[in-house]
């Protein structure tokens, strides 16, 4: 292949090459290259399958369609309907007499059933005390790293899980503490040894420490095997094993024993094997036990650290696009990305425009660190002086594109609004609270309402 | 069969059929929400679940007449996207950067592998150009390696009906790409 059509972007040439044989290979490269990578999992893929399965078994169906594979329709095929038809030669007396019986057939078929039930297992009582549970505090060790964790959770949704690894900390109180006040509020990560803290958004489902405490409240059924009884911290427990595939496939299977209250019929001791990489054992569970409110307290200890990451869409990232803006158009002699969506092209043209080279790729590669070194080198072909300026600048425009791709709200107008467009929009996107961060053609950045937005876009 | 007979089939109660239609479209929806979430395999599971679910529960509303499967089952998936987006736009920002490797606080100069994420984000863009139809030929084709007798099956359409639609997407792709690619000066 003439070595002139792979420059200056190998990867649009590559697509436009007009020979068909090529072309397809050049398709079939770039949609196999960045295009669905991964695969579901044949667990999910299966779960879903049966979920969608039990949804059309449960889903009524339209009355009188008819089945392509039979031919017949489902009205016509029911016994319900063919019962019903049958029926339908009756007079009133017949059905009402008729019905009567009926009644009474499914009263006695509905005790008869009861009577078969079979008795609650005690895995199944387990359960059921476990629903009713309104806090717990446990403490467990990681046998093979000597890992200690100290869990507490209370009633609906607040969460403390204490973590030492006692090879880093030795106190006093835990390594780290991850504070979780309840469902919807923000949590904390407290490190004790880093003297740090670090912030996350609420989150949007329950939490428990100990998650396979949550799953044995939907076991049903009964164990894989019965250990006997014995005695653990003065009280009589029974002892069971399970396989954790069936109380969640989604859980690494390894196989749990479980030590059962027998008063209580609570779990007092778990005790889980992952096959050999880690052995968990989880002691000291303690049921319904009164917790202080102040160890869901998210507030960090006094002069620690702030290091929560800032999200990108703060001053931060105004300031760096507002750079990369300004950079772009001092380089290209006034103009802004004369384009509809910023993209790899865009960015890759400020580099070389700062005098960097080509950031493209002689052939789409999946090979990262490829990709990574040839970007470095056409980075470090800008004069050293410049590279700060041009890293933040890139970074800038690469945040716009990002911008627009994640962000429905967004629009950029690069290709008609330029520097002397004091009053034009150039770039908007939607923030978090429902109002819209606006960057205009003079680069002044303004945070407005959808009101005042829809003004703006009126001008 | 082809996928207006088993829609049909499906709305009759069928599940068979059903399963014939999942295991066709599963992996294509899954690539089309998977590449809008990088890097966020439960995101990506949470909304092929919930695309699939939504479109059995109102599998009654679709006539095969009227569009294609794919179709249908890309337009739910696009709307249960474009929900999620607007929910939580910031925090797949947030991830989407992380995954990419885009936002690379300790690296004192852009990140390397911004060329291959952004080259996947303009063949995503190119792809979500084309037509439906057009879209599923080159995934039927280069990444299920389907032959044209088994996309002619599936699509019910003859293998050169399907020929001109591989002919036609190749050159939507071109187009598409291309446009994404160049200046609009």
């Amino acid at each position: 292949m003439p070595a002139n059509r792979h420059e200056p972007n190998n990867l649009e040439t590559a697509v436009m090459l007009p020979n068909d044989e090529e072309e397809h290979d050049r398709v079939g490269a770039l949609l196999r290259c960045h295009y669905g990578a991964s695969e579901p999992t044949d667990r999910f893929l299966e779960r879903l399958h049966q979920q969608l399965l039990s949804e059309l078994a449960g889903s009524p169906q339209p009355r009188g369609r008819r089945l392509p594979t039979t031919g017949q329709s489902v009205e016509t095929a029911s016994p319900w309907n063919r019962l019903t038809r049958w029926t339908g030669g009756l007079d009133t007396k017949w059905r009402i007499a008729l019905s009567g019986i009926g009644a009474a057939a499914m009263g006695l078929l509905l005790v008869w059933t009861m009577s078969l039930t079979k008795p609650v297992s005690a895995m199944e009582k387990m359960a059921a005390e476990i629903r009713k549970a309104k806090s717990y505090r446990y403490a467990a060790i990681e046998t093979k790293r000597k890992t200690r964790m100290t869990g507490y959770w209370l009633a609906p949704d607040s969460v403390r899980l204490d973590i030492t690894d006692p090879s880093r900390w030795k106190g006093p109180g835990p390594e780290i503490s991850n504070i979780v006040p309840g469902l919807n509020k923000p949590w904390i990560n407290i490190n004790n040894r880093a003297k740090t803290f670090c912030r996350f958004p609420p989150r949007g489902r329950g939490f428990s420490p100990l998650e396979r405490l949550d799953n044995f409240g939907k076991f049903s059924g009964n164990a894989d095997r019965e250990l006997g009884t014995k005695e653990i911290s003065g009280r009589k427990a029974r002892g069971f094993v399970i396989d954790t595939e069936r109380i969640d496939p989604d859980i690494p299977p390894q196989m749990m024993e479980i030590w059962i209250d027998d008063e209580t019929n609570l779990p007092v001791l778990l005790r889980c094997d992952r096959r050999g990489s880690m052995t968990t054992e989880t002691i000291d569970i303690r049921w319904n036990v009164d917790l202080d409110p102040k160890l869901f307290d998210p507030t960090p200890p006094e002069g620690y650290t702030d290091v929560t990451p800032k999200p990108p869409a703060s001053e931060e990232e105004v300031r760096l696009i507002i750079e990369g803006l300004r950079t772009y158009a001092e380089a290209s002699g006034g103009y802004y990305p004369r384009v509809k969506r910023v993209d790899s092209t865009t960015s890759g043209d400020l580099i070389k425009m700062l005098g960097g080279g080509d950031v493209y790729l002689k052939e789409p590669t999946a090979d990262a660190l490829a990709a990574a070194k040839h970007v470095i080198k056409a980075f470090e072909r800008i004069p050293e002086a410049k590279r700060g300026m041009a890293s933040r600048a890139f970074q800038g425009i690469v945040q716009i594109g990002h911008i627009q791709v994640h962000n429905p709200d967004a629009a950029y107008y690069g290709a008609t609004v330029g520097p002397k467009d004091k009053g034009k929009m150039l770039l908007r996107w939607k923030l978090d609270d429902g109002r819209y961060e606006v960057i205009f053609g003079d680069l002044r950045a303004k945070t407005v309402t959808a009101k005042q937005l829809r003004a703006i876009e009126g001008k | 069969m082809n996928d207006g007979d088993l829609i049909r089939a499906v709305q009759g109660g069928d599940s068979t059929s059903l399963t014939v239609l999942y295991q066709r479209y599963v992996k294509a929806v899954w690539r089309y929400l998977e590449t809008h979430l990088p890097g966020d395999r439960q995101e990506t599971e949470d909304l092929v679940s919930e695309t699939f679910l939504a479109a059995i529960r109102g599998i009654q509303t679709f006539d095969p007449r009227c569009g294609t499967v794919y179709g249908w089952l890309l337009g739910v998936a696009r709307n249960k996207l474009r929900d999620h987006l607007r929910k939580t736009h910031r925090a797949v920002d947030d991830r989407a950067a992380k995954a990419e490797g885009i936002i690379d606080t300790e690296s004192v100069g852009p990140d390397q592998s911004l060329v291959a994420a952004e080259a996947r984000e303009t063949v995503l863009r190119t792809l979500d150009a084309l037509e439906d139809e057009e879209r599923l030929a080159l995934e039927m084709k280069y990444l299920e390696s389907l032959s044209v007798r088994e996309m002619a099956d599936r699509l019910g359409r003859t293998e050169k009906a399907v020929e001109a639609i591989l002919y036609r997407a190749r050159g939507s792709f071109r187009t598409a790409y291309a446009r994404q690619q160049t200046r609009t000066e």
